[in-house]
């Protein structure tokens, strides 16, 4: 039901958008609908395709994840289309949701490949860890200077930051699972009330985020940095009792200062982080940025405030129902299909759909929380896992939607499901293959 | 396992954030919409020699050209103006009778252009410059009001992308009397300003030479206009009425008499004696002396007049004796209350731009140098004022010391249906002056045009009051010309005041024009 709700309103969108740029170029003529209606059809083509595979497999267990993700999808890719037209729609289906969903289809239809993942978690979370660390120092370096994507001979480039996080997610999963006990065993009691465990038990863990941390940094992606830190917190708050968690963190939290501080002397503090900083203080300051007491020549407001002032003003001008499809001006905002979608999306539909939309993605959240706390209690990797998805959707959401609103300070990542990108929508698919994979442990359930 | 707990947390923490992120999209879209109002963005200003490249872009813009070349960066603002003002219909300005004064009028091709039907009413109307956005007169002051953004109805609609029409503004203006005005003055600068006596409604503002406000997005016109010099297109844009500061001549006599008078420190009955008159190259005048300087008055020949023909004569001699026998503080206080002065200005709002008075450079020195406070008596000294300052001591004295607040919007029409009243229409300002003080005042004016200085004003059948001024400038150029005073018949009265820059003697240029304006204004 709701996938078919889903369908007719992304084919109704894009009928919506290629009815108002008809209108505005004063032409009357139905000749050009099909072709216009070419890449919504192909969409939900494949989504359906995708639905009747699985119940071709019998899927049981969860019957609102994968609705609630096309609803998201059509909602990006109208937008898509409405700012890039059908090659950019195209491009979104053929680089991202049809890889995405052979790769999520293959483990949502052979369930048991996640134990395979789970066996060889070590190999396949270092061969991740690998590929950052060849982007950092391989990659193709854009007009930003940052290197973020990784050309292996004639495939299309792939951007490898999503693959570190799901790397580092596999590795906690699996530590947990595997030393979790042992760790929270062995650990001596200190003052009473902390528990420390053997510092051997850290070095793997540590070892292994600081490697990729630093490979982040050096591919300049500190929105993916943020993001991974969020991740590590959250794991081990799921996976360790409260007192091993709280010395955890209470020993991390001063570390991270130590490091921080360490770092902050001996190392001037990337201009980039300095500049976005400013810009998220006040976007409109004529105030000239200054970076390690060279001025620019450049203002904030025509330079790092310009992206979320534009975003703001779309935010700001969409009202509450939106000025309507293809009636805006989304055109005025930088990078308005990929990292400010959202921005786009209120200018033209509005705060009801925009806020409905981070109402999707609660929906979202609290499903995979469902199925991590309804599987049974050894499967720890799993539910540790689908935790892990969970939150890595939810971050990528809130860092992104929150820089656009300028309420936390601005870093490039995209919104799964929603923005254009390809890898990033292969990723994000694949994530959904693995929980619809162990959605399948549960029992049948009407919801 | 506490997997489960932890679960419940991550997902409540989480939703809180996300309900963080709704908070913020109501923050931008409900308490930070001003961020999309327009402000101005001035032609004129453009052409003196501002970089503003925004304001260039929307007047390419609004004169056909590209809105591609306002998509470069950084313009964010200019972009989102132009697309919301595009949409907006602007009320439009009336005159008293429904003549238009301003309107939108729509284009083959669906766009729009402001139109400015009568140049008479420039100054006071003001313009819309390159992006529709009113930048002088009311066109600036009541923008908010003509884009109809100062609506709740409005703003909510705008939530919902209803199209947004401007409330209309009905001015108290008499479009004929603004004509006359403009005819009175040809050829010079001046200002004119014709105030209901009664109520204190603005029946002409006449400033001149003006600019013609539907030529104003033509950059070559403003450039020629501001090349310019010479009398005929000196400060066109200036609203003189009340901008322009001039030195109030005799005309600030009335201000001193009202002080002098409502203090007590003289009464109708003080006489002034004037010792012996000097011997000077055009006759004989008489001077008073104070700490070594010397005020000539060569306005009368008299030796000895009492207070009311000392006024009527406009006596230098007795007036510099007022100020330098008048403690500071009193001088300073009635100014204040008659809404001279940075503290009086803040007292009396005005509905378009306009200038506070100085009484002098430093207002404080004039309690301890006499000679400043004798010669500031008499309207010299530091004094500049506007027409409109001198306007409310008029409405002061016919009111019995109260002050009606002068008012040029009778009422705004909503595009709903109905009106509300002008935001200054039915202000008064109470306790000037003892009512006494102003009936003697009214008195002693009425004789200046009687059998004093002021004999031109005088109009058969009505009763007419003033004062002349003769405003010296110093160095070679000639004296402004002042008239301020008031006509009477039956229950209708007029504020009169007249201005010509360099005009020579009040007496006999300023007063014939108020004589005029006045017989139209409350004549038969």
């Amino acid at each position: 039901m709701l996938l078919g709700a889903a369908g007719i309103m992304l084919v109704l969108g894009f009928g919506l958008v290629w009815g108002a740029q008809q209108v505005q170029a004063g032409e009357g003529s139905l000749a050009g609908l099909p072709v216009a209606l070419f890449s919504a059809l192909a969409a939900v083509g494949l989504w359906i395709a995708f639905h009747l595979a699985l119940r071709w497999r019998g899927m049981r267990g969860e019957q609102v994840f994968l609705p609630v993700i096309v609803l998201i999808f059509s909602l990006g890719l109208i937008v898509i289309f409405r700012l890039r037209g059908e090659a950019g729609a195209w491009q979104q289906i053929t680089r991202g949701l049809l890889p995405g969903l052979l790769i999520g289809g293959a483990f949502a239809l052979r369930p048991g490949w996640v134990d395979w993942m789970r066996q060889r978690a070590v190999p396949i979370s270092i061969l991740g860890l690998m590929l950052a660390l060849a982007t950092a120092a391989f990659g193709v370096q854009d007009e930003s200077g940052a290197r973020l994507s990784l050309k292996l001979g004639p495939l299309p480039a792939i951007q490898t930051s999503e693959w570190i996080k799901l790397a580092l997610l596999i590795f906690l999963a699996w530590f947990v699972d595997r030393e979790g006990e042992v760790v929270e065993g062995r650990a001596r009691v200190f003052l009473g009330r902390l528990r420390i465990p053997p510092v051997r038990y850290f070095i793997p863990g540590a070892l292994f985020v600081g490697v990729a941390t630093l490979a982040l940094v050096a591919m300049s992606d500190y929105g993916a940095v943020l993001i991974l830190g969020t991740l590590f917190v959250a794991m081990l708050y799921a996976g360790f009792q409260t007192r091993l968690f709280g010395t955890i963190a209470v020993i991390g939290l001063a570390l991270a200062v130590l490091v921080g501080v360490a770092l902050a002397l001996t190392w001037d503090v990337p201009a980039v982080i300095q500049t976005r900083f400013l810009a998220f203080l006040n976007p409109w300051s004529t105030a000239e940025v200054v970076i390690d007491g060279r001025p620019t020549g450049l203002t904030i407001s025509e330079g790092p405030g310009y992206q979320i002032q534009q975003a703001v003003y779309a935010a700001a001008s969409g009202g509450l129902t939106g000025t309507g499809l293809g009636y805006g001006h989304p055109e005025f905002i930088p990078l308005a299909a990929s990292d400010f979608i959202f921005a786009a999306l209120l200018e033209e539909m509005g705060a009801i759909v925009g806020i409905a939309l981070l109402a999707l993605y609660a929906i979202l959240l609290l499903r995979i929380l469902r199925i991590a706390v309804l599987l049974p209690r050894e499967q720890v990797f799993e539910r540790l896992l689908l935790v892990g998805i969970g939150v890595h959707f939810f971050t990528q959401v809130f860092v992104m939607v929150g820089g656009t609103l300028n309420l936390i300070p601005l870093t490039g990542v995209t919104i799964p499901f929603l923005s254009l990108g390809g890898s990033a929508l292969l990723t994000n698919l694949f994530e959904a293959g693995l929980v619809l994979a162990l959605a399948q442990r549960l029992e049948a359930s009407p919801l | 396992m506490i997997l489960e707990k932890r679960a419940w947390w991550i997902g409540n923490i989480f939703c809180l954030f996300l309900l963080l992120l709704s908070l913020r999209i109501v923050y931008w879209q409900l308490v930070r919409r001003d961020l999309l109002n327009p402000q101005g963005l001035d032609p004129v200003a453009l052409a003196v020699g501002g970089n503003d490249q925004g304001s260039q872009d929307a007047l390419d813009f609004l004169k056909g050209g590209q809105v591609e070349a306002l998509a470069a960066p950084p313009q964010p603002f200019t972009q989102r103006a132009i697309a919301l003002l595009v949409e907006i219909t602007r009320g439009s300005i009336y005159a008293r009778d429904n003549q238009v004064l301003a309107a939108d009028q729509l284009l083959a091709g669906g766009e729009k252009q402001r139109i400015y039907p009568d140049p008479a009413f420039a100054n006071l109307v003001g313009y819309v410059s390159g992006i529709r956005i009113g930048v002088a007169g009311l066109e600036s002051s009541f923008n908010q009001t003509l884009l109809g953004l100062d609506r709740l109805d409005a703003q909510l609609g705008q939530l919902v992308h209803q199209p947004v029409v401007g409330s209309d503004l009905i001015l108290t203006i008499d479009p004929v009397l603004q004509h006359a005005a403009e005819e009175e003055l040809a050829g010079r600068a001046g200002a004119v300003l014709v105030l209901d006596g009664r109520t204190g409604a603005v029946l002409a503002m006449m400033s001149t030479p003006h600019f013609d406000p539907s030529r104003v997005l033509d950059q070559n016109y403003v450039n020629s206009l501001l090349a310019c010099g010479g009398a005929e297109c000196r400060a066109p844009f200036l609203n003189r009425p009340t901008q322009a500061l001039y030195p109030p001549g005799s005309t600030w006599k009335t201000v001193s008499l009202i002080a002098a008078l409502d203090s007590g420190q003289v009464s109708p009955e003080t006489e002034f004696d004037f010792g012996q008159p000097v011997q000077g190259p055009n006759g004989n005048y008489y001077v008073y002396e104070v700490d070594g300087g010397v005020i000539p008055d060569p306005n009368h020949t008299e030796s000895k007049l009492n207070l009311e023909m000392a006024y009527a004569r406009s006596a230098n001699a007795a007036f510099a004796r007022i100020g330098d026998e008048m403690p500071a503080e009193t001088m300073l206080d009635y100014a204040t209350r008659l809404g001279f002065g940075p503290e009086g200005y803040a007292r009396f709002p005005v509905e378009i731009e306009s200038s506070p008075s100085q009484l002098a450079r430093n207002p404080g020195e004039l309690s301890s140098n006499n000679l400043l406070r004798a010669t500031t008596a008499i309207g010299q000294g530091e004094l500049l004022v506007s027409p409109m300052d001198m306007a409310r001591v008029i409405l002061a004295v016919l009111n019995d010391g109260r002050i009606p607040v002068p008012y040029l919007v009778d009422s705004l029409r909503l595009p709903t249906g109905g009106s509300t009243r002008g935001p200054l229409r039915g202000r008064v300002v109470r306790g000037v002056m003892k009512p006494e003080t102003a009936r003697l005042v009214k008195q002693m004016m009425i004789t200046v045009v009687e059998s004093g200085s002021g004999g031109q004003a005088a109009v058969p059948g009505l009763t007419v009051g003033g004062k002349t001024g003769t405003a010296q400038l110093g160095g070679s150029d000639a004296p402004h010309a002042w008239f301020i005073g008031f006509a009477e018949r039956e229950k209708k009265s007029a504020a009169i005041v007249v201005v010509v820059e360099n005009g020579g003697q009040g007496s006999q240029v300023a007063a014939p024009i108020f004589a005029r304006l006045a017989q139209m204004a409350v004549g038969e």
